[in-house]
Protein backbone atom coordinates (compact mmCIF):
# COMPACT_ATOMS: atom_id res chain seq x y z
CA UNK A 1 0.00 0.00 0.00
CA UNK A 2 1.47 3.27 -0.98
CA UNK A 3 1.71 6.21 1.34
CA UNK A 4 -0.86 8.12 -0.60
CA UNK A 5 -3.22 5.28 -0.44
CA UNK A 6 -2.64 4.87 3.27
CA UNK A 7 -3.37 8.50 3.87
CA UNK A 8 -6.42 8.30 1.83
CA UNK A 9 -7.64 5.33 3.75
CA UNK A 10 -7.00 6.98 7.09
CA UNK A 11 -8.75 10.13 6.03
CA UNK A 12 -11.66 8.13 4.73
CA UNK A 13 -11.93 6.24 7.97
CA UNK A 14 -11.84 9.40 10.04
CA UNK A 15 -14.38 11.13 7.94
CA UNK A 16 -16.53 8.05 7.88
CA UNK A 17 -16.61 7.98 11.67
CA UNK A 18 -17.48 11.63 11.76
CA UNK A 19 -20.14 11.15 9.19
CA UNK A 20 -21.50 8.20 11.09
CA UNK A 21 -21.66 10.20 14.28
CA UNK A 22 -23.36 12.99 12.51
CA UNK A 23 -25.93 10.96 10.73
CA UNK A 24 -26.68 8.57 13.51
CA UNK A 25 -27.11 11.39 15.96
CA UNK A 26 -30.35 13.07 16.64
CA UNK A 27 -30.30 15.27 13.63
CA UNK A 28 -33.66 16.60 12.97
CA UNK A 29 -34.91 17.14 9.55
CA UNK A 30 -34.68 20.85 9.99
CA UNK A 31 -31.01 20.87 11.00
CA UNK A 32 -28.38 21.80 8.49
CA UNK A 33 -25.77 19.13 8.09
CA UNK A 34 -22.25 19.90 9.03
CA UNK A 35 -20.43 21.78 6.41
CA UNK A 36 -23.42 22.90 4.55
CA UNK A 37 -23.40 26.13 6.45
CA UNK A 38 -19.91 26.79 5.26
CA UNK A 39 -20.75 26.08 1.70
CA UNK A 40 -18.04 23.49 1.37
CA UNK A 41 -18.74 20.11 -0.06
CA UNK A 42 -16.85 16.90 0.46
CA UNK A 43 -17.62 14.11 -1.85
CA UNK A 44 -16.70 10.90 -0.16
CA UNK A 45 -17.04 9.04 -3.34
CA UNK A 46 -13.70 10.37 -4.35
CA UNK A 47 -12.16 8.75 -1.32
CA UNK A 48 -14.21 5.68 -1.73
CA UNK A 49 -12.81 5.16 -5.09
CA UNK A 50 -9.31 5.75 -3.89
CA UNK A 51 -8.42 2.22 -2.91
CA UNK A 52 -9.43 -0.90 -1.17
CA UNK A 53 -11.00 -0.81 2.21
CA UNK A 54 -9.64 -2.32 5.37
CA UNK A 55 -11.21 -5.61 4.70
CA UNK A 56 -9.65 -5.71 1.34
CA UNK A 57 -12.75 -4.96 -0.54
CA UNK A 58 -13.29 -1.93 -2.66
CA UNK A 59 -14.82 0.95 -0.84
CA UNK A 60 -18.38 1.60 -1.75
CA UNK A 61 -19.18 4.99 -0.56
CA UNK A 62 -20.34 6.13 -3.87
CA UNK A 63 -23.11 8.54 -3.79
CA UNK A 64 -22.58 9.57 -0.22
CA UNK A 65 -21.27 13.02 -0.25
CA UNK A 66 -20.12 15.00 2.65
CA UNK A 67 -19.41 18.65 2.74
CA UNK A 68 -15.98 20.06 3.50
CA UNK A 69 -14.55 21.54 0.36
CA UNK A 70 -15.42 21.37 -3.28
CA UNK A 71 -13.81 18.54 -5.11
CA UNK A 72 -11.08 19.48 -7.49
CA UNK A 73 -12.85 17.71 -10.25
CA UNK A 74 -16.11 16.17 -10.76
CA UNK A 75 -16.07 12.89 -8.94
CA UNK A 76 -16.74 9.69 -10.67
CA UNK A 77 -19.81 8.59 -8.96
CA UNK A 78 -22.81 6.67 -10.12
CA UNK A 79 -25.06 9.16 -8.47
CA UNK A 80 -23.45 11.96 -10.34
CA UNK A 81 -24.45 10.34 -13.54
CA UNK A 82 -27.45 11.15 -15.58
CA UNK A 83 -29.72 9.09 -13.44
CA UNK A 84 -28.78 10.98 -10.33
CA UNK A 85 -29.48 14.28 -11.96
CA UNK A 86 -32.79 13.16 -13.15
CA UNK A 87 -35.81 12.47 -11.11
CA UNK A 88 -35.71 8.81 -11.98
CA UNK A 89 -34.54 6.37 -9.38
CA UNK A 90 -31.73 4.10 -10.49
CA UNK A 91 -32.79 0.67 -11.40
CA UNK A 92 -30.11 -1.09 -9.37
CA UNK A 93 -28.19 1.24 -7.12
CA UNK A 94 -24.97 0.18 -5.56
CA UNK A 95 -25.27 -1.44 -2.17
CA UNK A 96 -24.12 0.76 0.62
CA UNK A 97 -21.94 0.20 3.56
CA UNK A 98 -23.27 0.90 6.97
CA UNK A 99 -21.01 3.80 7.75
CA UNK A 100 -21.79 5.64 4.58
CA UNK A 101 -25.49 5.25 4.28
CA UNK A 102 -26.20 8.80 5.26
CA UNK A 103 -27.86 10.36 2.27
CA UNK A 104 -27.98 13.84 3.69
CA UNK A 105 -26.86 16.29 1.11
CA UNK A 106 -26.17 19.96 1.47
CA UNK A 107 -27.62 20.51 -1.94
CA UNK A 108 -30.94 19.32 -0.77
CA UNK A 109 -32.62 21.41 1.86
CA UNK A 110 -33.87 19.18 4.57
CA UNK A 111 -37.16 20.92 4.70
CA UNK A 112 -37.77 20.12 1.08
CA UNK A 113 -36.13 16.80 0.89
CA UNK A 114 -35.86 15.07 4.17
CA UNK A 115 -34.59 12.05 2.35
CA UNK A 116 -34.67 8.62 3.76
CA UNK A 117 -34.51 8.43 7.45
CA UNK A 118 -31.26 7.32 9.01
CA UNK A 119 -31.45 3.66 8.82
CA UNK A 120 -29.73 0.75 10.27
CA UNK A 121 -27.34 -1.19 8.14
CA UNK A 122 -29.03 -3.26 5.61
CA UNK A 123 -27.89 -6.27 3.75
CA UNK A 124 -26.29 -5.66 0.46
CA UNK A 125 -29.40 -6.79 -1.25
CA UNK A 126 -31.41 -3.91 0.10
CA UNK A 127 -32.57 -1.73 -2.69
CA UNK A 128 -32.98 1.92 -1.96
CA UNK A 129 -35.84 3.51 -3.69
CA UNK A 130 -34.67 7.07 -4.01
CA UNK A 131 -31.22 8.39 -4.70
CA UNK A 132 -29.85 10.91 -2.30
CA UNK A 133 -29.34 13.72 -4.73
CA UNK A 134 -32.80 13.78 -6.12
CA UNK A 135 -34.94 16.53 -4.81
CA UNK A 136 -38.20 15.05 -5.86
CA UNK A 137 -38.76 12.71 -2.99
CA UNK A 138 -42.04 13.71 -1.54
CA UNK A 139 -42.20 14.33 2.14
CA UNK A 140 -43.75 11.57 4.14
CA UNK A 141 -47.42 11.67 3.75
CA UNK A 142 -49.42 12.54 6.77
CA UNK A 143 -51.51 9.84 8.19
CA UNK A 144 -54.22 9.22 5.69
CA UNK A 145 -57.63 10.04 6.97
CA UNK A 146 -59.92 7.09 7.17
CA UNK A 147 -61.69 6.53 3.93
CA UNK A 148 -65.29 7.22 4.31
CA UNK A 149 -67.70 6.55 1.52
CA UNK A 150 -69.47 9.50 0.14
CA UNK A 151 -72.84 9.84 1.63
CA UNK A 152 -75.44 11.78 -0.19
CA UNK A 153 -76.72 14.45 2.02
CA UNK A 154 -79.87 15.12 0.13
CA UNK A 155 -82.92 13.22 1.25
CA UNK A 156 -83.93 10.16 -0.74
CA UNK A 157 -86.18 10.78 -3.61
CA UNK A 158 -89.78 10.23 -3.06
CA UNK A 159 -91.77 7.92 -5.24
CA UNK A 160 -92.50 9.50 -8.53
CA UNK A 161 -96.07 10.17 -9.22
CA UNK A 162 -95.77 10.36 -12.97
CA UNK A 163 -97.48 7.60 -14.83
CA UNK A 164 -95.34 5.23 -16.87
CA UNK A 165 -94.78 6.56 -20.35
CA UNK A 166 -95.77 3.31 -21.97
CA UNK A 167 -99.32 3.57 -20.77
CA UNK A 168 -101.94 5.27 -22.78
CA UNK A 169 -102.79 8.54 -21.15
CA UNK A 170 -105.89 9.50 -22.98
CA UNK A 171 -108.09 8.29 -25.76
CA UNK A 172 -110.02 10.46 -28.10
CA UNK A 173 -112.06 9.23 -30.99
CA UNK A 174 -112.70 10.91 -34.27
CA UNK A 175 -115.39 9.26 -36.35
CA UNK A 176 -115.18 8.96 -40.11
CA UNK A 177 -118.27 7.77 -41.95
CA UNK A 178 -118.37 5.83 -45.19
CA UNK A 179 -121.08 5.20 -47.70
CA UNK A 180 -122.62 1.76 -47.41
CA UNK A 181 -120.52 -0.86 -49.16
CA UNK A 182 -117.86 1.69 -50.12
CA UNK A 183 -114.28 1.93 -49.02
CA UNK A 184 -113.70 5.35 -50.58
CA UNK A 185 -113.20 8.39 -48.41
CA UNK A 186 -115.80 11.09 -48.64
CA UNK A 187 -114.81 14.74 -48.82
CA UNK A 188 -115.87 15.18 -45.23
CA UNK A 189 -113.75 12.21 -44.21
CA UNK A 190 -110.74 13.62 -46.05
CA UNK A 191 -111.14 16.98 -44.36
CA UNK A 192 -111.35 15.28 -40.99
CA UNK A 193 -108.21 13.28 -41.70
CA UNK A 194 -106.40 16.36 -42.93
CA UNK A 195 -107.11 18.08 -39.65
CA UNK A 196 -105.82 15.04 -37.80
CA UNK A 197 -102.69 15.00 -39.90
CA UNK A 198 -101.99 18.65 -39.08
CA UNK A 199 -102.39 17.89 -35.43
CA UNK A 200 -100.01 14.96 -35.66
CA UNK A 201 -97.44 17.05 -37.43
CA UNK A 202 -97.45 19.49 -34.54
CA UNK A 203 -97.73 16.98 -31.71
CA UNK A 204 -95.25 14.22 -32.34
CA UNK A 205 -96.21 12.32 -29.22
CA UNK A 206 -99.53 11.08 -30.46
CA UNK A 207 -100.29 8.12 -32.64
CA UNK A 208 -103.46 6.80 -34.16
CA UNK A 209 -105.40 3.61 -34.01
CA UNK A 210 -107.72 3.15 -36.94
CA UNK A 211 -110.64 1.00 -35.82
CA UNK A 212 -112.61 0.13 -38.91
CA UNK A 213 -116.12 -1.33 -39.19
CA UNK A 214 -118.48 -2.42 -41.92
CA UNK A 215 -122.06 -3.55 -42.04
CA UNK A 216 -122.81 -7.15 -42.81
CA UNK A 217 -124.72 -10.23 -41.90
CA UNK A 218 -123.62 -13.45 -40.28
CA UNK A 219 -123.09 -14.92 -43.72
CA UNK A 220 -121.14 -11.94 -44.99
CA UNK A 221 -118.98 -11.45 -41.92
CA UNK A 222 -115.75 -12.21 -43.81
CA UNK A 223 -116.67 -9.65 -46.44
CA UNK A 224 -117.43 -7.11 -43.75
CA UNK A 225 -114.03 -7.69 -42.23
CA UNK A 226 -112.31 -7.22 -45.54
CA UNK A 227 -114.27 -4.08 -46.26
CA UNK A 228 -113.42 -2.70 -42.86
CA UNK A 229 -109.75 -3.42 -43.46
CA UNK A 230 -109.91 -1.66 -46.80
CA UNK A 231 -111.49 1.37 -45.16
CA UNK A 232 -108.80 1.50 -42.51
CA UNK A 233 -106.10 1.19 -45.14
CA UNK A 234 -107.66 3.96 -47.17
CA UNK A 235 -107.65 6.25 -44.17
CA UNK A 236 -104.09 5.24 -43.39
CA UNK A 237 -102.92 5.93 -46.92
CA UNK A 238 -104.55 9.34 -46.88
CA UNK A 239 -102.68 10.20 -43.71
CA UNK A 240 -99.42 8.89 -45.16
CA UNK A 241 -99.96 11.12 -48.16
CA UNK A 242 -100.33 14.01 -45.76
CA UNK A 243 -96.87 13.27 -44.39
CA UNK A 244 -97.64 11.09 -41.40
CA UNK A 245 -95.13 8.34 -40.90
CA UNK A 246 -96.63 4.87 -41.19
CA UNK A 247 -95.32 3.64 -37.87
CA UNK A 248 -97.51 6.12 -36.02
CA UNK A 249 -100.67 4.36 -37.09
CA UNK A 250 -102.15 0.98 -36.23
CA UNK A 251 -104.91 -0.63 -38.20
CA UNK A 252 -107.71 -2.67 -36.62
CA UNK A 253 -110.25 -4.25 -38.92
CA UNK A 254 -113.17 -5.14 -36.69
CA UNK A 255 -115.80 -5.94 -39.31
CA UNK A 256 -119.31 -6.15 -37.99
CA UNK A 257 -118.42 -5.67 -34.33
CA UNK A 258 -119.57 -2.13 -34.33
CA UNK A 259 -120.45 -2.02 -30.62
CA UNK A 260 -123.04 0.63 -31.27
CA UNK A 261 -122.98 3.56 -33.63
CA UNK A 262 -123.12 3.48 -37.40
CA UNK A 263 -121.84 0.35 -39.08
CA UNK A 264 -119.91 1.96 -41.90
CA UNK A 265 -117.27 3.93 -40.14
CA UNK A 266 -113.67 4.20 -39.03
CA UNK A 267 -112.99 5.43 -35.53
CA UNK A 268 -109.67 7.18 -35.32
CA UNK A 269 -108.46 6.86 -31.75
CA UNK A 270 -105.80 9.34 -30.75
CA UNK A 271 -103.35 7.75 -28.37
CA UNK A 272 -100.92 9.85 -26.44
CA UNK A 273 -97.87 8.22 -24.97
CA UNK B 1 -87.41 -24.24 -61.69
CA UNK B 2 -88.97 -21.29 -59.99
CA UNK B 3 -92.26 -19.88 -61.11
CA UNK B 4 -92.00 -16.63 -63.04
CA UNK B 5 -93.87 -14.65 -60.44
CA UNK B 6 -91.40 -15.77 -57.78
CA UNK B 7 -88.54 -14.58 -59.95
CA UNK B 8 -90.15 -11.18 -60.19
CA UNK B 9 -90.55 -11.00 -56.42
CA UNK B 10 -87.07 -12.40 -55.84
CA UNK B 11 -85.48 -9.73 -57.99
CA UNK B 12 -87.36 -6.93 -56.28
CA UNK B 13 -86.53 -8.26 -52.81
CA UNK B 14 -82.85 -8.69 -53.58
CA UNK B 15 -82.56 -5.21 -55.04
CA UNK B 16 -84.14 -3.72 -51.94
CA UNK B 17 -82.23 -6.07 -49.65
CA UNK B 18 -78.91 -5.04 -51.12
CA UNK B 19 -79.56 -1.43 -50.20
CA UNK B 20 -80.84 -2.41 -46.77
CA UNK B 21 -77.73 -4.45 -46.08
CA UNK B 22 -75.55 -1.51 -47.03
CA UNK B 23 -77.57 0.89 -44.92
CA UNK B 24 -77.52 -1.56 -42.04
CA UNK B 25 -73.76 -1.30 -41.96
CA UNK B 26 -74.05 2.42 -41.45
CA UNK B 27 -76.66 2.34 -38.72
CA UNK B 28 -74.09 1.74 -36.02
CA UNK B 29 -72.36 4.96 -37.00
CA UNK B 30 -75.55 6.82 -36.28
CA UNK B 31 -76.27 5.46 -32.83
CA UNK B 32 -74.94 8.59 -31.18
CA UNK B 33 -77.99 10.43 -32.38
CA UNK B 34 -81.10 8.47 -31.69
CA UNK B 35 -83.31 10.71 -33.73
CA UNK B 36 -80.80 10.77 -36.52
CA UNK B 37 -80.66 7.00 -36.59
CA UNK B 38 -84.44 6.75 -36.58
CA UNK B 39 -84.69 9.16 -39.46
CA UNK B 40 -82.01 7.25 -41.29
CA UNK B 41 -83.90 3.98 -40.83
CA UNK B 42 -87.11 5.57 -41.97
CA UNK B 43 -85.34 6.78 -45.08
CA UNK B 44 -83.90 3.29 -45.66
CA UNK B 45 -87.36 1.79 -45.19
CA UNK B 46 -88.92 4.14 -47.70
CA UNK B 47 -86.13 3.68 -50.17
CA UNK B 48 -86.52 -0.08 -49.97
CA UNK B 49 -90.24 0.18 -50.60
CA UNK B 50 -89.64 2.47 -53.54
CA UNK B 51 -87.22 -0.08 -54.97
CA UNK B 52 -89.66 -2.93 -54.52
CA UNK B 53 -92.48 -0.87 -55.98
CA UNK B 54 -90.40 0.03 -58.99
CA UNK B 55 -89.33 -3.53 -59.69
CA UNK B 56 -92.76 -5.05 -59.19
CA UNK B 57 -94.67 -2.51 -61.21
CA UNK B 58 -92.07 -2.72 -63.94
CA UNK B 59 -92.83 -6.41 -64.27
CA UNK B 60 -96.56 -6.31 -63.51
CA UNK B 61 -97.82 -2.83 -64.12
CA UNK B 62 -101.47 -3.79 -63.81
CA UNK B 63 -101.19 -5.08 -60.25
CA UNK B 64 -102.23 -3.00 -57.29
CA UNK B 65 -99.76 -2.17 -54.57
CA UNK B 66 -100.13 -1.95 -50.80
CA UNK B 67 -96.96 -1.07 -48.95
CA UNK B 68 -96.28 -0.62 -45.29
CA UNK B 69 -94.55 2.69 -45.79
CA UNK B 70 -96.51 4.25 -48.58
CA UNK B 71 -99.91 2.80 -47.95
CA UNK B 72 -102.00 2.12 -51.03
CA UNK B 73 -99.94 3.29 -53.96
CA UNK B 74 -102.18 1.94 -56.66
CA UNK B 75 -105.45 0.08 -56.93
CA UNK B 76 -104.38 -1.84 -59.99
CA UNK B 77 -106.70 -4.18 -61.81
CA UNK B 78 -108.74 -4.92 -58.74
CA UNK B 79 -107.76 -8.58 -58.94
CA UNK B 80 -104.09 -8.66 -58.07
CA UNK B 81 -102.36 -6.75 -55.35
CA UNK B 82 -98.83 -6.73 -54.03
CA UNK B 83 -98.64 -6.56 -50.26
CA UNK B 84 -95.19 -5.39 -49.24
CA UNK B 85 -93.31 -4.83 -46.04
CA UNK B 86 -89.96 -3.51 -47.24
CA UNK B 87 -88.38 -3.77 -43.81
CA UNK B 88 -89.99 -6.14 -41.34
CA UNK B 89 -88.05 -5.79 -38.12
CA UNK B 90 -87.48 -2.06 -38.26
CA UNK B 91 -86.59 -1.81 -34.59
CA UNK B 92 -83.96 -4.51 -35.01
CA UNK B 93 -82.54 -2.62 -37.94
CA UNK B 94 -82.48 0.59 -35.94
CA UNK B 95 -80.58 -1.09 -33.12
CA UNK B 96 -78.11 -2.91 -35.31
CA UNK B 97 -79.63 -6.33 -34.74
CA UNK B 98 -79.31 -8.52 -37.83
CA UNK B 99 -82.85 -9.85 -37.85
CA UNK B 100 -84.99 -8.18 -40.47
CA UNK B 101 -86.42 -9.05 -43.83
CA UNK B 102 -88.19 -7.91 -46.95
CA UNK B 103 -91.64 -9.45 -47.23
CA UNK B 104 -93.62 -9.51 -50.46
CA UNK B 105 -96.91 -11.26 -51.05
CA UNK B 106 -99.18 -11.41 -54.04
CA UNK B 107 -102.88 -11.37 -53.37
CA UNK B 108 -105.29 -12.54 -56.05
CA UNK B 109 -108.98 -12.07 -55.43
CA UNK B 110 -108.48 -11.96 -51.72
CA UNK B 111 -106.23 -15.02 -51.61
CA UNK B 112 -102.49 -14.98 -51.13
CA UNK B 113 -101.03 -16.91 -54.04
CA UNK B 114 -97.32 -16.21 -53.73
CA UNK B 115 -95.01 -14.94 -51.06
CA UNK B 116 -91.36 -14.41 -50.31
CA UNK B 117 -89.46 -13.45 -47.17
CA UNK B 118 -85.89 -12.42 -47.81
CA UNK B 119 -83.21 -11.87 -45.19
CA UNK B 120 -80.53 -9.83 -46.97
CA UNK B 121 -77.89 -10.41 -44.30
CA UNK B 122 -78.04 -14.20 -44.47
CA UNK B 123 -79.12 -14.26 -48.11
CA UNK B 124 -81.95 -16.60 -47.20
CA UNK B 125 -84.90 -16.41 -49.55
CA UNK B 126 -87.96 -18.18 -48.24
CA UNK B 127 -90.61 -18.43 -50.89
CA UNK B 128 -93.78 -20.24 -51.70
CA UNK B 129 -96.36 -20.34 -54.43
CA UNK B 130 -99.78 -21.61 -53.69
CA UNK B 131 -99.94 -25.31 -54.47
CA UNK B 132 -96.26 -25.76 -55.28
CA UNK B 133 -94.65 -25.94 -51.86
CA UNK B 134 -92.31 -23.76 -49.86
CA UNK B 135 -88.60 -23.38 -50.38
CA UNK B 136 -85.53 -21.88 -48.77
CA UNK B 137 -83.53 -20.75 -51.78
CA UNK B 138 -83.79 -23.99 -53.75
CA UNK B 139 -84.39 -26.40 -50.89
CA UNK B 140 -87.84 -27.67 -50.14
CA UNK B 141 -89.10 -26.70 -46.72
CA UNK B 142 -91.03 -28.77 -44.26
CA UNK B 143 -92.27 -27.81 -40.84
CA UNK B 144 -90.90 -29.66 -37.84
CA UNK B 145 -92.24 -33.01 -36.72
CA UNK B 146 -92.33 -32.36 -33.00
CA UNK B 147 -95.53 -33.54 -31.45
CA UNK B 148 -95.45 -32.37 -27.88
CA UNK B 149 -95.65 -28.89 -26.49
CA UNK B 150 -93.08 -29.80 -23.88
CA UNK B 151 -90.41 -30.20 -26.55
CA UNK B 152 -91.47 -27.31 -28.73
CA UNK B 153 -89.72 -24.03 -29.33
CA UNK B 154 -92.28 -21.30 -29.81
CA UNK B 155 -91.74 -17.89 -31.35
CA UNK B 156 -93.84 -14.90 -30.47
CA UNK B 157 -94.09 -11.18 -30.73
CA UNK B 158 -95.15 -8.93 -27.93
CA UNK B 159 -96.76 -5.53 -27.62
CA UNK B 160 -94.65 -2.46 -27.16
CA UNK B 161 -95.18 1.11 -26.18
CA UNK B 162 -98.38 2.40 -27.66
CA UNK B 163 -98.97 -0.71 -29.72
CA UNK B 164 -101.03 -3.74 -28.86
CA UNK B 165 -102.87 -5.04 -25.85
CA UNK B 166 -100.24 -5.93 -23.32
CA UNK B 167 -102.68 -7.25 -20.73
CA UNK B 168 -104.15 -9.69 -23.17
CA UNK B 169 -100.75 -10.72 -24.39
CA UNK B 170 -99.44 -11.38 -20.91
CA UNK B 171 -102.36 -13.68 -20.22
CA UNK B 172 -101.46 -15.78 -23.21
CA UNK B 173 -97.78 -15.71 -22.40
CA UNK B 174 -98.53 -16.98 -18.93
CA UNK B 175 -100.61 -19.77 -20.42
CA UNK B 176 -97.89 -20.90 -22.80
CA UNK B 177 -94.73 -20.30 -20.87
CA UNK B 178 -95.04 -23.29 -18.59
CA UNK B 179 -96.01 -25.70 -21.34
CA UNK B 180 -93.16 -25.41 -23.82
CA UNK B 181 -89.44 -25.95 -24.05
CA UNK B 182 -88.74 -22.33 -24.88
CA UNK B 183 -90.10 -19.08 -26.19
CA UNK B 184 -88.25 -16.75 -28.52
CA UNK B 185 -89.01 -13.18 -29.44
CA UNK B 186 -86.94 -12.06 -32.43
CA UNK B 187 -88.84 -9.00 -33.57
CA UNK B 188 -89.71 -9.92 -37.16
CA UNK B 189 -92.98 -11.77 -37.66
CA UNK B 190 -92.16 -12.47 -41.30
CA UNK B 191 -88.94 -14.23 -40.35
CA UNK B 192 -90.64 -16.00 -37.44
CA UNK B 193 -93.11 -17.55 -39.83
CA UNK B 194 -90.40 -18.38 -42.34
CA UNK B 195 -88.38 -20.07 -39.62
CA UNK B 196 -91.44 -22.00 -38.59
CA UNK B 197 -91.79 -23.22 -42.16
CA UNK B 198 -88.15 -24.29 -42.06
CA UNK B 199 -88.70 -26.32 -38.91
CA UNK B 200 -86.60 -24.02 -36.74
CA UNK B 201 -89.60 -23.11 -34.63
CA UNK B 202 -92.49 -25.40 -33.83
CA UNK B 203 -95.08 -22.74 -33.21
CA UNK B 204 -95.73 -19.01 -33.33
CA UNK B 205 -98.31 -16.62 -32.03
CA UNK B 206 -98.77 -12.89 -32.06
CA UNK B 207 -101.58 -10.36 -32.02
CA UNK B 208 -102.09 -6.97 -33.60
CA UNK B 209 -100.07 -7.70 -36.69
CA UNK B 210 -100.57 -5.96 -39.96
CA UNK B 211 -101.37 -7.61 -43.24
CA UNK B 212 -97.96 -6.79 -44.72
CA UNK B 213 -96.22 -8.43 -41.76
CA UNK B 214 -97.77 -11.84 -42.30
CA UNK B 215 -99.25 -12.16 -45.78
CA UNK B 216 -96.19 -13.88 -47.25
CA UNK B 217 -95.23 -15.80 -44.14
CA UNK B 218 -98.62 -17.42 -43.72
CA UNK B 219 -98.50 -18.85 -47.23
CA UNK B 220 -94.95 -20.10 -46.73
CA UNK B 221 -95.95 -21.89 -43.52
CA UNK B 222 -98.96 -23.50 -45.13
CA UNK B 223 -97.00 -24.58 -48.18
CA UNK B 224 -94.43 -26.13 -45.86
CA UNK B 225 -97.12 -28.27 -44.28
CA UNK B 226 -97.93 -26.06 -41.32
CA UNK B 227 -101.22 -24.69 -40.08
CA UNK B 228 -102.19 -21.10 -39.43
CA UNK B 229 -105.32 -19.63 -37.90
CA UNK B 230 -106.46 -16.85 -35.68
CA UNK B 231 -106.86 -17.57 -32.00
CA UNK B 232 -110.47 -18.66 -32.49
CA UNK B 233 -109.49 -21.15 -35.15
CA UNK B 234 -110.75 -19.03 -38.02
CA UNK B 235 -109.05 -17.75 -41.11
CA UNK B 236 -109.14 -14.01 -40.58
CA UNK B 237 -105.49 -13.53 -39.68
CA UNK B 238 -104.85 -10.97 -42.38
CA UNK B 239 -107.71 -8.84 -41.15
CA UNK B 240 -107.63 -9.29 -37.40
CA UNK B 241 -103.89 -9.48 -37.14
CA UNK B 242 -104.08 -12.53 -34.87
CA UNK B 243 -101.83 -15.39 -35.86
CA UNK B 244 -101.41 -18.81 -34.29
CA UNK B 245 -99.18 -21.03 -36.39
CA UNK B 246 -97.43 -24.33 -35.97
CA UNK B 247 -96.78 -27.73 -37.38
CA UNK B 248 -99.67 -30.10 -37.78
CA UNK B 249 -99.51 -31.26 -34.15
CA UNK B 250 -98.46 -28.17 -32.30
CA UNK B 251 -100.66 -25.55 -33.92
CA UNK B 252 -103.92 -26.78 -32.47
CA UNK B 253 -102.37 -27.44 -29.06
CA UNK B 254 -100.90 -23.98 -29.01
CA UNK B 255 -104.16 -22.39 -30.11
CA UNK B 256 -106.10 -24.17 -27.38
CA UNK B 257 -103.53 -23.18 -24.84
CA UNK B 258 -103.86 -19.56 -25.89
CA UNK B 259 -107.62 -19.75 -25.96
CA UNK B 260 -107.76 -21.13 -22.45
CA UNK B 261 -105.48 -18.41 -21.22
CA UNK B 262 -107.51 -15.70 -22.92
CA UNK B 263 -111.03 -16.50 -24.10
CA UNK B 264 -110.79 -13.16 -25.90
CA UNK B 265 -113.30 -11.14 -27.80
CA UNK B 266 -113.06 -13.15 -30.99
CA UNK B 267 -115.38 -16.08 -31.58
CA UNK B 268 -115.02 -18.59 -34.31
CA UNK B 269 -118.40 -17.94 -35.84
CA UNK B 270 -117.41 -14.40 -36.64
CA UNK B 271 -114.16 -15.43 -38.19
CA UNK B 272 -114.04 -16.36 -41.78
Amino acid sequence: MSLTALHSKMLASALGVCAGLLVTGPISAQQQPLGSANGVVIDLSVLGNGGPSANGKASTITGDRFTLFPPPQKPVSRLEGPLANSAIAPASPTPRQSSTTNPISSTTPAAVNPGPKPETPKPATTTPTVPATTAVVPPPLPAAPPITPKVKTHPPKTQTTASPPARIEADRKTRILFDAGSENLTDVAKATLDALAKRMMVDTHIRLQLQAYAAGTAESAPDARRLSLSRALKARSHLINQGIISTRMDVRALGMKTEGGPSDRVDVVVVRR
Amino acid sequence: MRPAIINVMDKAARRAGRDLARDFGEVEQLQVSRKGAADFVTAADRKAEATVHYELTKARAEFGFLGEEGGIRSEGDGVHRWIVDPLDGTTNFLHGLPQFAVSIALEERGQIVAGIVYNPLTDELFWAERGTGAYLNDTRLRVSARQHMSESLIATGMPFMGHGDDIRYLKTLRGVIGEVAGIRRYGSAALDLAYLAAGRFDGFWEFDLNIWDIAAGILIVREAGGFVSDIAGGDSMLITGEVVAGNDRIQEKLRKCLREADPGPTDKSAAS
